[in-house]
């Protein structure tokens, strides 16, 4: 999703259920989760659900770890989330196991887990710890969430072309960016 | 910036070695003296060898970590909205 227009920014982490801190290796009945920064005026949350819906088996059986789900922030998503589980279900003609469950603390996970394709690039990586200070700083970027998702085989050269120019990139890093999107 | 920190520390160290040997050779302890001697040739060895090790670490670095040492935020990153919406999901 980090590669969408109007998508802010990504971030990892656990939700959905009750133990208070979790980790990777502690996490309770937490579901790992992805939390989306967007602007509706650029993209909406029911292109958001579609993108959902696209980009994994919703059908899949799994366990609370790793289960579908869609964590809704206001009546209005909690209505959309129903409306497009109860659309996926018709046009698959099975029962989807999307669970339409309200948002709870949203808990970020561990900084390794956090733009992962991005921190499996060194070049890159040297970019952005010149752009700010600290990790954290790292993972809010718009920047990073855009770079990330393509180094994750998301979006188009095209759509990158557009963009590149502006992500502040030395002609060293925008070249091995360009090199690594198809 | 290493080359140059860990320049100051060896200065600093050889002028603290040369200062106790001239203290200890003037009161006449001839035994601590050799023994200040042979610490400060050590000490030298070594802090010559970091130095080369550090240039040679300082080197390796990628160059754009040097070249945008203080660039700060990326011009797209400024074009993010105060205001936004949040969405959360879970797909393994």
């Amino acid at each position: 999703m980090g590669v969408l227009d109007g998508v802010i920014r990504t971030r990892v982490g656990y939700t959905g259920g009750s133990k208070a801190d979790p980790t990777y290796y502690f996490l309770g009945d937490h579901t790992e989760a992805v939390q989306v920064d967007f602007d509706p005026t650029v993209i909406s949350y029911a292109d958001l659900l579609r993108v959902f819906f696209e980009g994994h088996d919703p059908t899949a059986v799994a366990g609370r770890q790793y289960m579908s789900a869609i964590f809704f922030h206001d009546a209005e998503q909690e209505a959309q989330a129903q409306q497009a589980v109860a659309l996926q279900e018709k046009r698959l003609g099975v029962t989807v196991q999307t669970r339409v469950k309200p948002v709870s603390t949203f808990y970020l996970a561990e900084d390794y887990h956090q733009k992962y394709y991005l921190q499996g690039n060194n070049t890159l990586m040297w970019e952005f710890w010149a752009f700010y200070p600290g990790w954290w700083d790292i993972v809010d970027s718009t920047v990073a969430t855009r770079v990330n998702g393509y180094l994750g085989g998301y979006g188009t050269k095209e759509q990158l072309l557009r963009e590149i120019d502006s992500y502040g990139l030395s002609e060293e890093g925008r070249d091995r960016l360009l090199s690594l999107v198809g | 910036m290493i080359y140059r920190q860990s320049a100051d520390s060896i200065r600093a160290g050889m002028l603290s070695l040369v200062l106790s040997s001239r203290v200890m050779r003037t009161d006449g302890h001839k035994e601590l003296f050799a023994l200040s001697m042979f610490a400060m040739v050590v000490f030298l060895g070594v802090s010559g060898g970091l130095l080369v090790g550090c240039g040679d670490a300082a080197d390796s670095e990628p160059s754009v970590g040097r070249t945008l040492a203080s660039a700060g935020p990326p011009p797209f990153d400024l074009l993010a909205p105060d205001t936004y919406e949040t969405a959360t999901f879970g797909f393994g």
